[in-house]
């Protein structure tokens, strides 16, 4: 029977493995590891939000717009369009039309990326930061005591005239030269004290916990107008909670008036100017800093995950304008493209899970 | 690139994926309906529950991925590797989340963090103000509505 059907030096070639290019099947099998590391993410996320009551939700608390990643999820959607519509032109050998599509598609990028570091910026800017936010009252007054001894300054001069001491003292460098700088940071600390003694009532306040966040905040807003000249802007949507920021604030620049001396005033507005304009109102977000590490972890990775396309469709649109694309590039824009839509799917989910839920 | 490609250039035709022609932009206006969707869930919140809204806005999702994973990548016309290939990286992607959830999300004890502590301050605080605010309304009312927070 064998030997009937099979005659000598005709077996039939063997076919192994499955029915698609290499290139393409290792693609696959790299987005199935994608799968399981952005599932562990968006797993470890819900189960963690799962068990936390009190989860940070309000867009006016976790500076969330979800506008933004609306137009975002728009973006992505149109830049899976013009890939795919890219590997369609490639398949018809139409390589003008392949180049305009991949450079739509590197293009919508940058705008996604755009409208992500605006998002960044303003968690940056309201210190919606991993390890930075305060989940407790008393969190948020030690922060704030902490904020304003760094804005001031007062702590690294001493420790920095510490050190000119200790040099002094063990004999180490140039006498002189170290005389010279004790001086100096005797002259600059003589100043920022007088800039500490402005906010030093606050400061006890604050240590000792009795004052609430709304008044604390309406006094470090006085603080800001006696420094800058300006009044800050109250940062609130509560019609109430502004009522009492900005009857505190006055109450305090009424107390700042008297308290402080026309001349540590000129000194306050000529050299110290908007020394306190970066110290940031004092806010509890309960589990802020799990969501800022999810937050930044997820979409920062995603991030990530654009760079790297836009560097694959920045490679292929460069063949484009150099009139270098052809054939052999069709499975690296398939496989790119099938990259592209899976970082789209990623952000599909990460969408409604972060600005939305 | 060119390597994987010259071995099975037919291999594709094979599997029918260049066979099908799905309409795309008919796909791009799907996917942008159903954004448009999310997008109106999340605003009639209030209105209509924030479970509810999580439902939507997932099942939408669900129904995107799906989409994008059907048409863009082409999975709807490609062979049955893509269960062998796939199926099992979905099952071991649930195994960190199943692994957490005992531990983390169905906890039988109430929580005694420091989270917890300042929530149920935080609370007992907005509690208070809406108590203050509505004093007439405060009594039957009991506790403030979650959407009234901030």
């Amino acid at each position: 029977m064998t030997h009937g059907t099979h005659s000598a030096g005709h077996a039939p070639p063997l076919k192994m493995g499955v029915p698609i290019p290499n290139g393409k099947l290792g693609m696959w099998l790299f987005l199935g590891t994608e799968i399981m590391f952005f599932t562990a993410f968006i797993g470890t996320y819900i189960v963690l939000r799962w068990g936390s009551p009190g989860w940070p939700t309000d867009p006016n608390v976790t500076h969330i717009r979800v506008a933004l990643g609306a137009i975002n999820t728009f973006v992505l959607i149109c830049s899976s369009v013009s890939v795919v519509l890219a590997h369609e032109a490639m398949s018809l050998r139409n390589y003008q039309k392949a180049t305009k599509f991949l450079g739509l598609t590197l293009a919508l990028a940058c705008v996604f990326l755009g409208i992500k570091s605006i998002e960044y910026a303003g968690k940056f800017q309201h210190d919606i930061l991993p390890g930075h936010v305060a989940e407790s009252q008393e969190g948020a007054r030690d922060k704030l005591v902490r904020e304003l001894d760094k804005a001031s300054g007062g702590l690294a001069l001493r420790a920095e005239l510490e050190k000119v001491k200790s040099a002094l003292a063990l004999g180490q460098g140039k006498r002189n030269e170290l005389e010279g700088q004790q001086k100096a940071l005797t002259e600059k600390l003589a100043a920022v004290g007088r800039v500490e003694a402005a906010y030093a009532p606050l400061k006890e306040q604050l240590r000792a916990g009795n004052i609430s966040l709304l008044e604390s905040r309406g006094k470090l807003a006085a603080l800001k107008e006696l420094f800058s000249g300006r009044a800050p802007e109250v940062e609130t949507h509560d019609e109430r909670e502004k009522s009492v920021i900005e009857e505190a604030k006055t109450k305090e620049l009424a107390t700042l008036e008297q308290r402080i001396s026309a001349d540590d005033k000129k000194l306050f507005r000529d050299q110290y100017s908007g020394t306190f304009n970066g110290v940031h109102d004092p806010h509890v977000i309960v589990y802020g800093n799990t969501f800022a590490s999810i937050y930044f972890t997820m979409t920062g990775f995603h991030a990530i995950h654009v760079l790297v396309g836009m560097l694959m469709f920045g490679m292929l649109l460069y063949r484009g304008l150099t009139n270098t694309l052809g054939p052999d590039q069709e499975l690296f824009v398939e496989n790119a493209g099938l990259y592209w839509h899976f970082v789209d799917l990623v952000w599909i989910f990460l969408f409604p899970l972060l600005y939305i839920i | 690139m060119t390597s994987s490609h010259a071995t099975p250039s037919t291999g594709s035709h094979e599997t029918g994926a260049h066979h099908a022609h799905p309409n795309y932009m008919a796909i791009f206006f799907i996917l942008c309906l159903l954004t448009v969707a999310s997008v109106i869930a999340d605003m009639a919140g209030g209105a209509i529950g924030k479970l509810l809204v999580g439902l939507i806005v997932l099942v939408v999702a669900s129904l995107k991925a799906m989409y994008v994973m059907m048409y863009f990548m082409h999975l709807k016309f490609e062979g049955a590797w893509k269960w062998v290939l796939l199926a099992p990286t979905v099952i071991l992607a649930l195994a960190v989340p199943a692994a957490l959830a005992p531990d983390i999300a169905f906890k039988y004890y109430d929580p005694q963090n420091p989270q917890q502590k300042a929530y149920r301050e935080q609370q007992a605080l907005e509690k208070a103000a809406h108590a203050e605010a509505h004093p007439a309304a405060a009594a039957p009312a009991g506790e403030a509505h979650p959407a009234e927070k901030h």
